[in-house]
């Protein structure tokens, strides 16, 4: 493109406030590093620096656009540093969102530990209960209902409710349980058996989430024979453990 | 001239713009990120209340069964050559209604203590909480141990109790007011 010899005497001619860039003299944008003003600028060559004395004459807007003209340096020291300013501005901008952003993670990192390691509270003698009162007293009265069924047995029965009671029962105990009653049965039927218990009350003594131990006063009357034989009141320490098939019997400590 | 307008006006818009672009998702960064810092916080914060409260109730089950079991040893250790005395931890744990009836009876007591030298012992086995809320709690305990007499001909004979105490919170401690023998 040919450029347009800029006459003679004439300063360049700056952008009337508020125009579009009628000169097409490229815009200073935010973020561009330019020269700074102690740049060394060599003027054009052929276009020689007017003396700052020389008024400019008077701009007409209609007046066609003249080429750009090289900026004198007087210009770009004038008119650089608001460039300047908006890329450090914007480096600001972005050094403080990106600190922002650094402590943001750290404290949502900082809760999300607390949340994860939060440790669960053990059973302990200040502690003896760990779990809400709706969870052990559930807890409590499966071990009460399942004392009431193991213990209580008829000769009439016998092995059905030996199977009965095995199924409130975890394995390893159910296992325990079948041998005694295994070895009991002939002696039970032969006397024409039968033992009723009843709850004379019930407390928690230990709970945390996966096991329960509960305090049982049992009535215990025994028949033989179709006679009433004997009552016998005592104590059973029941532990109860929480499985897919609800609370299991794992233990039955009685005193 | 043309390569100058060209390198100093294109590359500053575009650099501008892609400064803009990383600005604007910058900010929604801080943005979403602050907004799981404040949901973050709350649930913090519920848990940390939750946990407050959950430890002062587990705690007070430690000390209604610490009551209790002291009450109950006290109640079921009584030695005729230390008859005050037995009586005297007796009534520390006591209040109300229980603790009149046993001081009322303490002058009897203490006679046949000593007339037939009677000595009883024993400790809690296991101890459970029925109900408790803020105040008032109910345990079971069951205790083992012996006791001797002249009826025993002063040798111990097995003793298993199952109490039933009722207790109240006064000033911080819990303290029974009413003792029962389960039959």
């Amino acid at each position: 493109m040919a450029s347009t010899p800029r006459p003679s005497g004439r300063r360049p001619v700056r952008p009337v406030v508020g125009s579009r860039n009628p000169t097409g003299r490229p815009r200073t944008v935010a973020g561009r590093s330019q020269p700074p003003a102690e740049t060394p600028v060599t003027p054009p060559v052929g276009q020689p620096i007017d003396p700052p004395s020389a008024p400019p004459p008077p701009v007409e807007e209609a007046a066609p656009p003249p080429e750009p003209p090289p900026p004198s340096p007087s210009e770009r020291v004038s008119e650089e540093p608001p460039a300047t300013g908006g890329t450090v501005s914007g480096v600001r901008t972005t050094l403080v969102l990106v600190i922002a952003i650094v402590l943001l993670v750290g404290v949502a990192a900082a809760e999300g530990w607390f949340l994860w390691l939060r440790k669960e509270p053990v059973v302990s003698a200040d502690r003896p209960v760990v779990t809400g009162e709706v969870a052990h007293r559930a807890a409590v009265e499966a071990a009460s209902q399942a004392a009431d069924e193991i213990v209580s047995t008829s000769y009439k029965n016998y092995d059905d409710q030996v199977d009965q009671a095995v199924a409130k029962m975890t394995d390893g105990f159910a296992a325990k349980y079948r041998q005694t009653a295994e070895d009991v049965r002939d002696q039970f039927v032969r006397a024409k058996k039968e033992v009723q218990v009843e709850v004379a009350a019930e407390g928690v003594v230990r709970a945390d989430e996966s096991q329960v131990q509960a305090l049982l006063f049992l009535n215990q009357y025994v028949t033989t024979n179709g006679k009433h034989t004997a009552y016998t009141p005592y104590r059973a320490l029941v532990t109860v453990v929480d499985t897919d098939q609800g609370w299991l019997v794992s233990d039955i400590e009685t005193k | 001239m043309e390569v100058a307008s060209g390198g100093s006006g294109g590359g500053p818009v575009k650099l501008g713009s892609s400064l803009s672009r990383r600005h604007i998702a910058l900010y929604v960064a801080v943005v979403l990120l602050a907004c799981l810092c404040v949901a973050g916080g709350v649930l913090v914060w519920r848990t940390h209340q939750a946990d407050e409260r959950a430890q002062a109730e587990q705690e007070r089950y430690g000390d209604v069964l610490a009551a209790a079991t002291e009450e109950a040893e006290a109640f079921i250790n009584i030695k005729y050559d230390d008859a005050q005395g037995s009586i005297d931890r007796v009534a520390d744990g006591a209040t109300g209604e229980f603790k009149k009836q046993y001081s009322s009876s303490t002058k009897g007591v203490l006679q046949v203590l000593k007339q037939e030298k009677s000595s009883m012992e024993g400790k809690v086995l296991w101890a459970g909480v029925v109900d408790s809320d803020q105040d008032s709690a109910t345990v079971i305990a069951a205790t083992s141990g012996t006791v001797a007499n002249q009826q025993t001909n002063n040798q111990p004979v097995a003793r298993n109790f199952r109490l039933r105490l009722d207790l109240v919170r006064e000033d911080g401690r819990w303290l029974t007011n009413d003792l029962q023998f389960v039959g």
